[in-house]
């Protein structure tokens, strides 16, 4: 063999050896991402059953003797839902950004971590679904 | 490589909705909003947050 025939048969199987690893690493990321699509849409079923608790809980309140008193309860897990909603959104804006910006494996992971933590503090009722991934 | 992520990931996305029978126009927001402007993932969520906290405030207002 030639040693420009040697030449042009080690750079092509370092161009086979690259795209390999490329395919590799895109298939890496493409299951996070589907992975991350997967649990927005679950904390979406998530948040509309917690509308349906809260309005049906608002139905019952409206008939009860003191409406304040009855619905104060459910406000205050409102509340507390409404915090790890805001927590869990922005970690999936910074993953999405993250993804966006090229940025480095071990942040995206942060901000999967980030948002695991945020959905583990939602009500199970409503949430459920997303708490095998946050455990 | 960022390029090639960026063209998987909308690939399975697509398919991923196609797979769950979304139209065109869900097909073609999902991936605006994850790829083009991420940094509007999940504004629905944050408006339902809203419309609900109004909602109990609204009650707690005319019990008051």
């Amino acid at each position: 063999m030639s040693p420009k025939l040697e030449i042009t048969f080690l750079a092509g199987v370092f161009a086979v050896a690259l795209i390999l690893l490329a395919l590799v690493l895109t298939g890496c990321a493409t299951v996070q991402q589907r992975a991350m699509i997967r649990s927005e849409r679950v904390l979406e079923a998530g948040s509309d059953a917690w509308d349906n608790i809260v309005d049906q809980r608002i139905v019952e309140c409206e008939a009860a003797p003191s409406p304040a008193d009855c619905i104060e309860p459910t406000a205050k897990a409102d509340d507390a839902v409404r915090v790890g909603v805001v927590a869990a959104v922005a970690a999936l804006r910074a993953y999405w950004l993250g993804v966006a910006v090229g940025a480095d494996p071990k942040d995206l992971q942060r901000h999967l971590a980030a948002f695991y933590k945020a959905v583990s503090t939602l009500p199970p009722e409503a949430f459920g679904g997303l708490l095998g991934g946050a455990r | 490589m960022k390029f090639v992520e960026l063209l998987a990931s909308a690939v399975m996305l697509v398919l991923d909705l196609i797979r769950k029978g979304a139209s065109d126009d869900e097909i073609a927001e999902a991936i605006a909003e994850h790829l083009a402007s991420p940094g509007t993932v999940g504004q629905h969520l944050l408006d339902a947050a809203d419309r609900r906290r109004a909602k109990l405030n609204h009650l707690r207002g005319r019990s008051n």
